[in-house]
């Protein structure tokens, strides 16, 4: 195994998770989400031998991430389909109580939906908050100013709290 | 489940697929569309330049058709000019960039795009038509209807460009939607 393949395993495995939400909050579908993931992927393996440490590579593989779902509303503008609903998201039930389990899979199923019906910018914004990044890594991801980080960031949570106060859309 | 911090936990609680256990594929495909990248561009070049040369020939070949034929080199030269200037001239943000650099950069290409697609017409369009006129009349005339026939082929040419980028324009004022999110 090269060290650009050690380098990328390492990358996986810590940041690997995390590409795999914000994928699906950008996509519709499975399919969609599968194929957004590999181009995240994809794309981090194309750039890693031109990564230089200017970031950390949380920060870098975030920014590559964002810019490949926002890349691909442009493929997205000319075959525009109804939402098709994203696969449920459940976790392995670790707890004696499966109601509890289906319960919080109901609840995360409308995390995402909320997410996903957040404008492009809100939604980077409210994910890399769910993913609990400082407001100064969210700052450098987007290209923005601290304190308009948090400026917006208040704003974007409220629309989320909104979004999860209505009734899902029927599909 | 309604604080923040709840969200936070449900959130990274979704289950995520393993990662590839083979880079194989991952490998494989990123070579290519390298690949798919770089014959893209030599293609362009190379069509640019074999019309070039073949019509320098003719030009030096045939004394009627001297004009038609170097102004079809012209024409190509321009064509492929006008490509590259904006390929150059517009350059892509970095795939790592902050996302309000990579807005602005795509909305700035997607901006041209628009505009090549609008004005091809002008730029592509009727400078062909006009060379391969010159042909036409250089000949002597290929038949009474080519003209015509040319007109038409040029104003749907045209018509199709200007309906892909009406097509396009709508991912433009999307980015610039963005753009302005981020600018606020």
């Amino acid at each position: 195994m090269s060290d650009l393949d050690a380098r990328f395993r390492l990358l996986l495995d810590a940041h690997g998770p995390a590409l795999w939400r914000i994928a699906g909050a950008y996509a519709r579908s499975r399919p969609d989400r599968e194929d957004l993931y590999q181009d995240m992927l994809l794309q981090a393996w194309r750039s890693l031998p031109s990564f230089r440490g200017e970031a950390s590579e949380r920060t870098w593989l975030t920014r590559i991430a964002l810019n490949v779902a926002i890349g691909a509303v442009r493929r997205r503008t000319t075959r525009d389909t109804a939402d098709a609903p994203t696969a449920v998201e459940t976790a392995p039930a670790s707890g004696p109580d499966p109601l509890t389990e289906a319960d919080r899979a109901d609840t995360r199923q409308r995390l995402y939906a909320a997410v996903r019906q957040l404008p492009e910018v809100d939604r980077a914004l409210v994910v890399l908050s769910l993913e609990e990044r400082p407001h100064a890594e969210i700052a450098e991801v987007l290209g923005l100013s601290v304190s308009n980080v948090a400026v917006r960031l208040h704003r974007a949570r409220q629309r989320l709290a909104d979004l999860l106060a209505d009734p899902l859309p029927t599909s | 489940m309604n604080t923040f911090d709840d969200l936070q936990t449900l959130w990274q609680e979704a289950p995520a697929p393993r990662p590839p256990d083979r880079l194989d594929d991952l490998k494989a495909e990123a070579s290519r569309l390298d690949r798919t990248l770089r014959w893209r561009d030599l293609r362009e070049l190379g069509a640019a330049a074999a019309v070039a040369l073949f019509f320098s020939v003719v030009a030096v070949t045939w004394d009627d058709v001297r004009i038609a034929a170097l102004a079809t080199v012209g024409v190509s030269v321009w064509i492929a000019a006008v490509i590259i200037g904006v390929r150059l001239g517009v350059p892509r943000a970095s795939p790592w960039a902050p996302l309000r650099e990579a807005v602005a950069a795509e909305h700035r290409w997607l901006r041209a795009q628009t505009a090549l697609l609008r004005w091809a017409w002008l730029w592509y369009v009727l400078p062909a038509t006009v060379s391969i006129l010159a042909f036409d009349y250089a000949n002597g005339g290929f038949g009474p209807v080519f003209p015509y026939l040319m007109a038409a082929g040029a104003v749907s040419l045209g018509w199709m460009n200007w309906k892909a980028a009406d097509e396009l324009s709508v991912t433009r004022d999307a980015f610039a939607a963005h753009l302005r999110d981020l600018s606020v």
